[in-house]
């Protein structure tokens, strides 16, 4: 299996976050060169993107080509490209690396976007504990600057694009895009109601594309060697590699770009199997607010959207987090419960009221005071919350509860029966 | 309009593109729970109760930020929304306190009323309640923060409709709070819709704060009586007492909002110094005495002075927000008895130009078309606080995309921005204004829908005729509408009416001209005839009114409230009931005849002033009053004069020259602009009627005089000296100094826009 063919792809070379090592040793730049040079047709770029099957990486897996083509590009007036650091998904570190050790690839992917959809300006907006990342954000967009790929008539083109890093204060919900934009314009960071989609409304109300900075820094690669190649790296309908942030009861946890479609049991194996060799339990798939997945079904599954989705979970931002036999699965929901109560924006009454409830609640039952209708409850007000407010961070502070009790009935039972 | 098609509950309903699934359901009387939609506010989609089930959705919708489809099929009540309503309700009651007995809200309570139908008998939840800390927000609004369900009706209104962001949602989940942020008041003068738009108890009416239950007050439709925006009221009263006053909606007029003024103006209706018993004055001795005996005195004196000085040494004022019932009657039977000196311009400085005045000064257009006006000009008006509902049209056209000017004596902070604000020297408007004639900026050139609008601070400039021309000269020159915004709530009645010296009712001039208000204040009259006038707070120069009191034999106040100077000038005081008590009709700036009913009865032997004039004229022996039976007869004949708004043209020049040297400003205060406000009390301790007090003076005036704030300062005008504390105010042009109108301490001063002598303590 081919390790890091994508966006890990300056790693095997020395000072790897470099512009020199970005462009000579890795052949990046390469691509928006071109574009400057040769002024494709953006609907063009677009059909390459769409036909690679590119997903968005952020988390909620869509095809990036068609959002893309939402956009009305042919609108006057400022238009923006924001690239989503926040990455503020529990389990997920895959974009602090990039940013780390990549960051050009993902400067090249938005200036690229910015082409295409006829943006001036974009915007990365970084959590608000990547101070580290954002510095090294801050160095490649000021070397790019220097080296004329960036600003104003880049390269004799006439084609603009300011690059600006912007980091955040440190709030969960800042990663739903939405509210990333209304942080980004020095609000406080409430998702907004959808529609309108940030392509027609977005950030300053103007016609915004958001995506993961993963997603950005696939592109440059896409459009240097193929949609065909990036879709046959992958599945059929999950394109190219996916960056795993492979965290828990393993012998070496990080990131690891495999494949779409690696099974379950080798990315394990990557990650040096399960630590001290004891027994998987369980595996959180995509991040801490997806449904949990039991080992036996986990060893069966292969990473890609279609095959954790039958699994009865999501793939997610790629966070995979992994329980061993040991784990205390009434613990762990009570400190994902309590995540959500903490990160809960507050807006819409289900989750600023519902979080808390839940959270508490899980709680007593952990600390053995909870009753049989507890459980009940549990799953009813998870239910409540699921699909009925704003943003989805009700669905991800009600996912863990039911799909805990659902597969770990026994361990909550064993809490309530006096 | 209605080309689209869809469903609720079963029932096929036309609606428009555009439209929210809530909209369409509210107009066709389907009932969907909801919290934090309101339709004069954006949407913000969060309280979630409005959840609907819409056909091939895979999950509940909220309605209020669903925009209808062509053959959409909603379902209010199907079990996939009635369970998603309940969860819900369920959320919202888990931290809710279950306070209903003690909270003011109860019975009055979307969330009190909502949970009737949608929610438990025994809630599932156990744990420990959400509790919050108050905040003292001011005079106006009590805060009950625990009770907050943050439907952020509040901040949206903050944002959008006040202006001012005085309220918004701090923290995040659970411990989310609306709150000031910092400790402070909410100052806005449209503060108090916030007690209405809370669906809960958090946000209530202070001063009113325990005083009844909602089932135990009958409402009354009411209209306004302190501007000329006419808002549509409802007066809550239990047991003959007035217990608070809420907005009744009227899209045309006031939407669904009112200003603190009109809200809380009623708690001056029970003050101490309320006449409700007619009063004479016996050899310097105020005795209470019966309707007849007042009567009888009332006629002697007043024929003394007709006998002995002849008809014009008689000069009759009126408020400015009196009924047209009120108005036809006082002139009818001033007129009687051949008395000509009467006027209801109390604050006007230059007549020069009333021939030339329209059947009664408007405001060219209707609040709703302001909206759509994309400039607006206006000059000397300071019209957040002289009519706030009108200043929220202006608002709302700038927040359109209108470009704002203005010529103003001060840099008001009118919120929104302009795009050229002169402020001249001296207060010398004229100049302003030539100014922008001679260089139209761009933005008022291009302009398709201007508006100019001339409020009360150039009506009561000493060259108001002038800048009427000059306005009607940049009006002609951009193709705007030129509009009058006046003061008082029904200066259009008085002018209707004949409530002023040179015209009879219907514009009919009149054979005998009487006297200005200001030219019978100058030349002593020997009687005067008040109705609900305190001419030393009213006037347009209260030294001289309070003087030209003091020295005539005989004064008739027909008012509602005495003040300390009245007990010393006046011979008698008859008990006129105030608006709530009285029936009637009030025209607004754009024209609305408005009708209205008694709320309660007049208080004690307090009587509608037209009653009072009428058997005045009786008394007198004018044969035809016999025609005015009832309330009617006094409107019919009052209401051919009524006539739709008509056209003006305004050429003349004033006399008047421009005001040179140290000027004073003066406007009369939101909270000091008829006896009514200046009494209530709520309204007295808001920072808007404190900040008003003292000498203000830019830095630069105050640097020449070698003073700081707080500082003491003499200023003199008529001869009267008056010591008064500095307050440095740098919205303040050069050369003036802003002592306001309607205050007891100010009132041996003279006029505005006059010469005024200041220097150091």
């Amino acid at each position: 299996m081919k390790l890091n063919q994508v966006c890990f792809r300056s790693l095997e070379f020395d000072d790897p976050a470099s512009l020199k090592t970005y462009e000579e040793k890795v052949g990046g730049y390469k691509v928006w060169r071109k574009i400057l040079k040769e002024k494709p047709s953006p609907e063009d770029l677009i059909e390459e993107l769409k036909k690679s099957v590119l997903r968005g990486r952020g988390g909620a897996g869509f095809p990036t080509g068609l959002k893309w083509s939402f956009m009305p590009r042919h609108l006057d007036g400022p238009k923006y490209v924001v690239c989503n650091s926040d990455e503020s998904e529990p389990g997920t570190f895959k974009d602090r690396d990039i940013m780390r050790y990549n960051p050009h690839q993902m400067i090249e992917g938005m200036a690229i976007a910015s082409y295409i959809l006829g943006a001036t300006t974009g915007y990365n907006y970084t959590r608000g504990e990547y101070w580290e990342p954002f510095q090294a954000c801050e160095k490649a967009v000021a070397e790019a600057r220097a080296a004329g790929l960036l600003g104003s008539n880049i390269l004799g083109s006439g084609v603009d694009f300011e690059l600006h890093n912007m980091i955040g204060a440190g709030a969960y919900i800042c990663g739903e895009e939405t509210a990333l934009l209304e942080s980004l314009e020095g609000k406080k960071g409430f998702p907004r109601f959808k529609p309108p989609f940030p392509a027609n409304f977005g950030l300053y109300g103007r016609p915004t594309i958001i995506n993961n900075t993963e997603s950005f820094a696939s592109v440059p690669v896409i459009l240097e060697k193929g949609a065909d190649w990036f879709l046959n790296v992958g599945t059929e309908r999950s394109g190219g590699t996916k960056i795993f942030s492979v965290s828990g009861h393993v012998n070496k946890p990080g990131n690891y770009e495999v494949p779409m479609g690696t099974p379950f049991k080798d990315l394990l194996e990557l990650a040096g199997g399960m630590l001290d060799g004891r027994k998987l339990k369980a595996v959180i798939p995509g991040g801490s607010s997806v449904p949990v997945v039991p080992a036996d079904i986990m060893m069966e599954t292969n990473m890609d959207y279609e095959s954790i989705g039958k699994a009865g979970s999501m793939l997610g931002a790629g966070s995979v987090i992994v329980m061993d036999e040991t784990t205390d699965m009434v613990k762990i929901l009570a400190r994902i419960s309590e995540f959500y109560d903490e990160e809960s924006c507050g807006q819409c009454t289900p989750c600023r009221e519902g979080t808390g409830w839940l959270s508490r609640t899980v709680h007593k039952v952990l600390h053995g005071q909870g009753t049989p209708a507890d459980l009940d409850l549990l799953q009813d007000v998870s239910n409540n919350m699921m699909g009925r407010t704003i943003c989805a961070l009700a669905d991800a502070a009600a996912m863990p509860v039911l799909s805990f009790i659902k597969h770990f009935r026994s361990e909550f039972d064993a809490l309530v029966k006096k | 309009m209605n080309d689209t098609t869809i469903t609720i509950d079963g029932k096929e309903v036309a609606a428009e593109q555009g439209e929210m699934v809530i909209e369409v359901a509210d107009r066709e009387n389907i009932r969907i729970p909801r919290f934090c939609y309101h339709k004069n506010l954006s949407i913000a989609a969060n309280c979630r109760m409005c959840l609907v089930e819409v056909e091939k959705a895979p999950k509940p919708l909220p309605a209020c930020a669903t925009p209808i489809t062509d053959g959409m099929v909603v379902k209010t009540r199907s079990p996939i929304a009635l369970q998603a309503q309940k969860a819900v309700m369920e959320f919202l009651l888990i931290n809710h306190p279950l306070d209903c007995p003690v909270c003011d809200q109860g019975g009055e309570c979307e969330l009190q009323d909502i949970s009737m139908g949608y929610g438990e008998d025994v809630s599932r939840y156990n744990q420990g309640k959400r509790s919050v800390a108050d905040q003292d927000v001011g005079p106006l609004i009590e805060t009950f923060m625990t009770r907050c369900i943050h439907c952020t009706r509040c901040v949206r209104f903050g944002d959008e409709i006040s202006g001012m962001r005085e309220l918004g949602l701090v923290n995040r989940g659970e411990k989310s709070q609306i709150t000031t942020y910092v400790e402070k008041n909410i100052e806005s003068e449209l503060s108090g819709n916030i007690i209405d738009i809370c669906p809960v108890g958090a946000l209530t009416n202070k001063p009113f704060r325990f005083k009844a239950r909602t089932w135990e007050m009958k409402q009354h439709a009411t209209i306004a009586p302190h501007d000329c925006v006419g808002s549509n009221l409802m007066m809550h009263e239990r047991r003959n007492e007035v217990m608070r006053v809420v907005p009744a909606e009227n899209e045309a007029i006031n939407e669904t909002w009112i200003a603190d003024r009109d809200r809380y103006s009623h708690f001056a209706l029970y003050t101490p110094d309320r006449v409700t018993q007619p009063m004479i004055k016996v050899n310097d001795t105020w005795q209470t005495v019966d309707w007849a005996t007042a009567l009888e005195h009332t006629v002697a004196g007043l024929q003394t002075v007709i006998h002995k000085h002849g008809e014009k040494a008689v000069g009759a004022l009126a408020s400015q927000s009196e009924t047209v019932e009120n108005y036809y009657m006082f002139q009818y039977f001033l007129r009687s008895l051949g008395i000509n000196n009467i006027d209801h311009r109390l604050q006007q400085q230059d007549f020069s130009d009333q021939s030339a005045f329209p059947a009664y000064p408007h405001m060219g257009t209707t609040f709703e078309k302001i909206e759509e006006s994309d400039a607006v000009v206006l000059i000397g008006s300071h019209t957040r606080k002289e009519q706030p509902m009108l200043w929220h049209r202006l608002h709302k056209a700038s927040q359109n995309g209108a470009k704002m000017f203005a010529v103003n004596p001060v840099d008001f902070n009118l919120i929104f921005a302009f795009e050229k604000n002169i402020v001249p020297e001296s207060g010398d408007l004229v100049a302003g204004l030539t100014q922008l004639l001679e260089h139209i900026p761009e933005g008022l050139q291009s302009a398709t829908k201007p508006v100019i609008l001339l409020g009360a601070l150039a009506m009561n400039h000493p060259q108001a005729a002038t800048l009427r021309s000059l306005a009607q000269k940049l009006a002609d020159k951009i193709g705007a509408t030129l509009g009058l915004v006046t003061s008082g709530s029904n200066s259009a009645g008085a002018w209707l009416t004949g409530v002023v010296p040179h015209r009879l009712p219907g514009k009919q001039a009149a054979s005998n001209e009487g006297q200005d208000a200001q030219a019978m204040l100058q030349d002593q009259k020997q009687a005067y005839v008040l109705l609900n006038v305190e001419p030393e707070f009213d006037c347009a120069n209260t030294g001289q009114a309070l003087q030209a009191m003091n020295n005539a034999e005989f004064v008739l106040a027909v008012n509602t409230f005495t003040t300390d100077d009245m007990l010393q000038y006046a011979n008698v005081i008859l008990p006129a009931a105030p608006f709530n008590e009285i029936s009637g009709h009030m025209i607004n700036a754009q024209g609305d005849c408005q009708q209205f009913n008694a709320a309660i009865p007049p208080k004690g032997e307090s009587r509608p002033a037209w009653k009072i004039f009428r058997i005045l004229a009786q008394l007198c022996q004018i044969d035809e009053i016999a025609k005015f039976m009832t309330i009617a007869d006094v409107f019919e004949a009052a209401q051919q004069h009524i006539a739709e708004p008509e056209a003006a043209k305004w050429t003349a020049d004033s006399k008047n020259t421009a005001p040179r040297g140290t000027i004073r400003i003066a406007e009369m205060p939101i909270y000091a602009i008829d006896p009514i406000v200046r009494r209530a009390k709520p309204l007295q301790e808001t920072h808007d009627a404190t900040k008003v007090q003292g000498a203000h003076i830019n830095k630069a005036t105050a640097s020449g005089l070698q003073v700081n704030t707080g500082d003491a300062v003499i200023v003199s005008q008529n001869d009267n000296e008056i010591t008064l504390s500095v307050v440095i105010n740098d919205c303040l042009a050069d050369n003036t100094v802003y002592i306001a109108q309607g205050l007891a301490e100010h009132k041996t001063l003279g006029a505005a826009y006059a010469p005024i002598e200041i220097k150091r303590a």
